[in-house]
């Protein structure tokens, strides 16, 4: 008789399983805070769905989530069935420590935000879906390298605005994850219509100044109104040719 | 309650090291159950047959689950502490806790300094502490 005495994490075995059945898994990311990540990943989630996509958003800033702000809560909760389920928000099957915090703070450290992360992608349920989207904290840490790390599969999407400040970061987040061999579907250009992207980028499109969008928040109705909305919509044949070539028509 | 989730990464996790390991009978697997996610030891137990019972490699295993005591740490004053979750979170909160031990972080503070900047050193959730097999 053999023993071996591994001291496994038995939880990262089991997260390929439950991300089999999502034909994409995209990654919104941006490095800096503010630039527009979760507004993007929100309304880029409600887009595909209003197409008639099955799409999950996963909210991975654990220290500021937002985005059930942006979708709209009304006391949904995952349910259990062999797992947890998301609950679907706004059409999307919706992900976020919001549900668990009761809008208190939520102040964790690396390697917890880590075992977070992990417990997260082992536990939860997404069943047949055409995208999944991960809304990610700004910055290069935990959350975007245990994606890269944990999800293979995963293609990421840069936020941006037209300052030099924020293109330096987006350009250093590209060099690491092409390094990687990640793939990088290109960058979004969020409140603004420059046009110019960072270095390092494909242009996928920009999404203009809207301030009808703050007011719109928490309303899929009024949201899907916006021309945040309609800007987003424009962009998703680009992401779609990144894909496959050719799925869907140019609008 | 999730442990059938949790007794399946515990399967799959040891199906990958069996493989790895080239064993064709696992004959024991020791788990630990860190107290702070409150895991059912008999939902647990139940998951882990129904799962692995079509599974020859591992459908006769002996499942030894072990608990492990929480530890935390304060990052601030260094205040070391268990708890009983009972003694300090409501039903609810233990619930968020259960599935995500992490979120502690919003309902619990160090019991000297008040600070939320605390570690979870030990009793976090599941880990497989050894496998035996030929």
């Amino acid at each position: 008789m053999t023993a071996a005495n591994p001291e496994l994490d038995p939880r990262t075995s089991v997260i390929g399983r439950r991300l089999a059945d999502i034909e994409r898994v995209i990654a919104v990311a941006g490095g800096k805070g503010g630039v527009g990540k979760s507004s993007v990943a929100s309304m880029l989630s409600l887009a595909l769905s209003s197409e008639g996509k099955k799409v999950g958003l996963l909210d991975m800033d654990f220290h500021g989530p937002t985005d059930h702000l942006i979708l709209g809560l009304s006391g949904e909760m995952p349910a259990e069935d062999k797992g947890i389920v998301p609950p679907e928000i706004s059409g999307i099957r919706f992900m976020t420590i919001s549900y668990y915090s009761s809008g208190k703070p939520s102040p964790i450290r690396g390697d917890g935000l880590t075992e977070s992360i992990i417990e997260l992608l082992a536990i939860t349920k997404w069943g047949k879906l055409d995208y999944l989207i991960i809304d990610l904290p700004p910055g290069l840490g935990e959350a975007t390298l245990d994606i890269m790390r944990f999800v293979p599969d995963a293609e990421f999407l840069a936020v941006y605005n037209d300052s030099r400040l924020v293109k330096e970061t987006v350009r250093n987040l590209i060099i690491l994850l092409k390094e990687s061999g990640i793939p990088v579907i290109g960058a979004v250009e969020n409140m603004g219509s420059k046009g110019d992207p960072p270095e390092g980028a494909s242009f996928l499109g920009s999404v203009r100044y809207d301030d009808s969008f703050e007011k719109a928040l928490g309303s899929r109705e009024m949201l899907a109104k916006t021309n945040f909305f309609a800007d987003v919509k424009k962009i998703l044949p680009r992401i779609n040719r990144k894909f496959g070539g050719g799925q869907d028509e140019e609008g | 309650m999730h442990e059938w989730a949790l007794a399946e990464s515990v399967v799959c996790s040891v199906l990958e090291f069996s493989k790895k390991e080239k064993l064709t009978l696992v004959s024991e697997i020791n788990v630990l159950l860190g107290e702070m996610q409150v895991i059912d030891r008999e939902a647990f137990t139940f998951a882990f047959r129904e799962i692995t019972k079509r599974n020859p490699v591992i459908r006769n295993a002996k499942l030894n689950m072990k608990p492990e005591k929480t530890r935390l740490e304060c990052e601030r004053c260094g205040k070391k502490w268990t708890f009983s979750l009972e003694d300090r979170l409501t039903g609810n909160e233990r619930e968020s806790v259960h599935f995500l031990p992490e979120i502690s972080h919003s309902y619990m503070k160090c019991p000297r300094c008040g600070s939320r900047d605390f570690s979870i050193k030990k009793g976090r959730g599941v880990r497989i502490k050894s496998i035996k097999g030929e």
